[in-house]
């Protein structure tokens, strides 16, 4: 213990040799560490407070309405920092603050918006001390701190205004109060839009009647479409043609040939008094009558039908015919030709059809050819109705949704009398700064300048090491020491040791003077700390 | 006491006679009878040994006497044997103590040159003269002891100024002269008990001097003929100037002075291991600041 003692003592001596040196150095610490001090600029923090009753807020969130889930304050408040600071909100607050005009490149976006992030703080403050409201719900509702501190106090109040909004914006449906002004709002709303769809309906509708030529489309085709189906089926028809024409022209060289080797026959068969013509006619009228059932006269077969008709009938008064039986002589077909003759007048007929449908195609192409500049006009307009007309829609099936959103919420706060959301303290400007602590600081600076004061001195002590005391000078060289000789001080140095000391002790006492000076400018008020120190004397005094 | 001043008195008048009368190596010597200086056991005389002085019958030969001023002493610092009841004067007790303890015990009659003290240091200025002439002047008090201060630092030659005896032909001049008679540069002083040798010429082959035969005749001369006597030799720091280590070798005891919150360990580490393992060697702390009672102990002395 002594041992220790003597050591402490030892270093104690061996720093105070380096005063100077160690005095200087605190000097130069604190000037340099005040002066730093200083040049910091004031930090301000604005807050905000609101009352959110976390379990109406995050349940609807987070999980489904029968969860019973329950968070930490810490997690509750991350929970709804991850939901209001989105990428997208963060950006809002920039835009919505000078931080925009900090904002150049789209890199210094990014950072920014990571900074903020970051120094937007959302706080679950503690759970509400309200009895009644531990009473009615298991879990007591919140106070959430949203805070922001900057050098810039305007910019503080914004960015926290921001965010507050966002904060709003998020949960105000559980406000009661702003519940029915909501509702009311959305009924309005609802009104409105579902006037205005009607409108739209309406203004599509006759927009469509405004436009029947143009717009066929009851099966939704457009004018490009039609033409393209016309010209197939006009393609189709022209093959549909080629291919009766040519089977008629075969045909009637196959009957020619069979003509070419009739041979007389009697007639047996055939019906008496009735020539081969004859039949055929009764044939196609038959079958005219037949078509005349399911088509009217404007049909191509028909059309064609009765033109057969008229053709055979001409053959017949030119005498042409040859009687069907009996007469002369009479030449029968080597092979009944009737056959041929039935399948010649149908291909016929379809090649006739074929050209009246030819015929329309073409005209109903032709029809359509000068609308070719208008019709897109009208298809755009069209397009932009059927736009305008979805949008609303939309719209308005989003308010009737949100509509009854307000209304579930609406019935499951039914059954307390205050709002889940409330805003209990509007960020405001701040008038004293929350960083920083210069008094705390500035104490700080003085025992780090102290503790490097001496460490200094110290190790100068030690960077050169010599004896202080006979003990040491004995364990050091090892050698006996025969005794030890104090400083026999003359009268002039004891003067002059005693003036160093003086001006020692008075630049000490001048850095305590101007500690003690820092800290009242630092804010610190020693009235109180003065107050205690003279209060005793006084008292003695009494 | 009075007897003391009165024949110090008659010392000074012979001495001023000696000076103005010769200038020169060798002093004519004034024969003061032993009588005359009273019963102090060194003040009487200075035999020259036979080997030193061949040339010199053997006729009782007394050395010359100086006056210190003993105030003026005092006023720079030194003790003397008014102060000695100083605080001060205790630690130079405490000190010399061990240092007759091992110049006149029975044990130290087997050291070579027991009684023969070189104080020295590691560097300049660490308090040599200082402590070689404060401690001359405690062992002066003694009752039955004398003390030889031998001013062998040539170079500084800072006891002999500081006693103002430069005037003084010295130990370089007794060594250099042929036939030369000790007693001729021995001077007496008006401490009882103390006699004091100066420097002498400058010399810059100092080393050389001292390692001469002469100078190791002269040093067993001193540690034999007068048992009772402590020499002490002042000399220049021993990392400064190599013939103090030829000096340190011919003495039986060395103090080496330490500069206390000056000196570097290292040097004193250094010195210590330039003077070798055969030379005795006791250290002193000059300079402290630290109180001595810290020190285990020791401070029943100081009142
Ligand atoms: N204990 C002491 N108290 C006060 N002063 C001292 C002490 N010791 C020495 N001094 C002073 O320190 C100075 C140097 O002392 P001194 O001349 O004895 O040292 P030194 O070792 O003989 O030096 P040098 O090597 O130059 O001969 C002197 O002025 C002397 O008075
Ligand atoms: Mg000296």
């Amino acid at each position: 213990m002594r041992e220790q003692f003597e050591q402490l003592k030892m270093h104690l001596w061996m720093v105070l040799h380096h005063r100077w040196t160690a005095l200087g150095a605190v000097v130069l610490v604190c000037a340099l560490g005040w002066a730093g001090l200083e040049a910091v600029d004031d930090r301000y923090q604005v807050e905000a407070k609101v009352y959110l009753d976390t379990k109406a807020a995050l349940q609807p969130l987070f999980q489904g309405p029968n969860g019973a889930q329950t968070w930490s304050p810490q997690q509750s408040a991350l929970l709804i920092k991850r939901t209001l600071l989105t990428r997208e909100n963060i950006e809002r607050v920039i835009n919505e603050t000078a931080l925009k005009m900090k904002v150049k490149t789209p890199e210094g976006l990014d950072k920014m918006v990571m900074s903020l992030a970051e120094r937007i703080r959302v706080k679950r403050l503690m759970p509400a001390v309200d009895e009644e409201a531990n009473s009615r719900n298991d879990t007591p509702a919140d106070i959430y701190s949203i805070s922001f501190e900057s050098t810039d106090r305007e910019l503080a109040l914004n960015v926290v205004k921001s965010v507050l909004d966002l904060f709003v914006e998020r949960f105000s449906y559980l406000t009661k109060t702003s519940t029915k002004e909501a509702a009311e709002f959305l009924d309005r709303e609802i009104a409105a839009y579902a006037r205005n769809l009607g409108e739209a309906e309406e203004r599509l509708k006759q927009f469509k009647l405004d436009n029947p030529g143009v717009l066929l489309g009851a099966n939704g085709q457009t004018y490009s479409q039609r033409v393209e189906a016309l010209q197939s089926e006009l393609e189709a028809a022209k093959v549909s043609l080629r291919e009766a024409e040519f089977r008629a022209t075969a045909l009637r060289v196959q009957i020619q040939n069979m003509a070419a080797s009739r041979v007389p026959v009697s007639v047996g068969g055939g019906v008496p008094g009735q020539t081969a013509l004859d039949q055929q006619i009764a044939t196609a009228e038959s079958r005219l009558s037949e078509l005349l059932l399911n088509y009217t006269e404007q049909h191509p077969d028909v059309i064609g039908l009765r033109r057969q008709l008229a053709e055979m009938k001409e053959q017949k008064a030119k005498g042409l015919d040859v009687p069907a039986g009996g007469a002369p002589v009479v030449y029968a077909p080597a092979t009944d030709t009737s056959g041929a003759r039935l399948l010649l007048t149908e291909a016929e007929a379809r090649a006739a059809a074929m050209k009246e449908q030819i015929a329309l195609k073409e005209k109903q192409l032709l029809d359509l050819k000068p609308l070719a500049e208008t019709v897109p006009k009208v298809e755009a307009e069209l397009a932009r109705l059927n736009r305008d007309y979805e949008v609303i829609k939309a719209t308005y099936a989003e308010l009737v949704h949100r509509r009854e959103t307000i209304s579930l919420s609406a019935g499951a706060q039914s059954a307390g009398g205050d709002s889940m959301f409330k805003v209990i303290e509007a960020p405001r400007l701040p008038l004293v700064p929350v960083g920083p602590q210069r008094e705390l600081l500035t104490t700080a600076v003085f025992l780090a300048a102290l503790a490097l004061g001496t460490g200094l001195g110290w190790m100068r002590s030690q960077s050169r090491p010599t004896f202080y005391t006979r003990n040491q000078l004995a364990t050091i060289s090892g050698v006996p020491v025969l005794g030890a000789i104090t400083m026999n001080w003359s009268v002039m140095e004891v003067a002059r040791r005693q003036f160093g000391m003086l001006i020692f002790g008075m630049v000490v006492l001048a850095l305590l003077a101007a500690y003690v000076g820092m800290l009242m400018h630092n804010g610190y008020d020693i009235k109180p700390l003065i107050k205690t120190i003279v209060e005793p004397f006084r008292m003695i005094q009494a | 006491m009075s007897i003391i001043e009165k024949a110090l008195e008659r010392l000074e008048q012979s001495d001023i006679r000696t000076i103005s009368e010769s200038r020169g190596p060798v002093v004519a010597p004034s024969t003061f009878p032993r009588e005359a200086t009273g019963e102090g056991l060194i003040g009487a005389a200075w035999e020259a040994g036979e080997s030193l002085a061949p040339t010199v019958a053997a006729p009782l030969r007394t050395s010359q006497m100086v006056a210190l001023d003993l105030k003026a002493l005092e006023k720079q610092g030194y003790l003397t044997p008014e102060t000695m009841h100083l605080p001060r004067a205790d630690e130079y007790r405490r000190i010399k103590r061990p240092l007759l303890l091992n110049a006149f015990s029975d044990a130290a009659k087997k050291v070579k040159n027991a009684n023969l003290v070189a104080v020295t240091s590691s560097v300049a200025g660490e308090g040599k003269s200082y402590t070689s002439l404060n401690l001359a002047m405690s062992i002066a008090t003694e009752l039955d002891r004398t003390v030889l201060l031998v001013d062998t630092d040539v170079f500084k030659q800072s006891l002999t100024k500081t006693l103002k005896l430069s005037e003084h032909p010295g130990l370089t001049d007794f060594l250099r002269t042929e036939g030369a008679d000790l007693a001729d540069y021995l001077l007496r002083t008006n401490v009882p008990n103390l006699a004091f040798i100066p420097a002498g010429r400058l010399d810059y082959q100092i080393a050389e001097l001292w390692g001469s035969g002469k100078m190791q005749q002269f040093m067993d001369e001193l540690a034999r003929r007068y048992p009772d006597r402590l020499v002490i030799f002042d000399t220049p720091p021993v990392l400064a100037h190599a013939s103090t280590l030829v000096l340190t070798g011919l003495v039986g005891q060395v103090l080496m002075v330490v500069e206390a919150e000056k000196t570097d360990q290292h040097l004193v580490t250094e010195s210590l291991r330039v003077l070798g393992d055969n030379v005795r060697v006791g250290l002193i702390l000059n300079k402290s600041n630290q109180r001595e009672s810290a020190d285990y102990g020791y401070g029943y002395y100081s009142q």
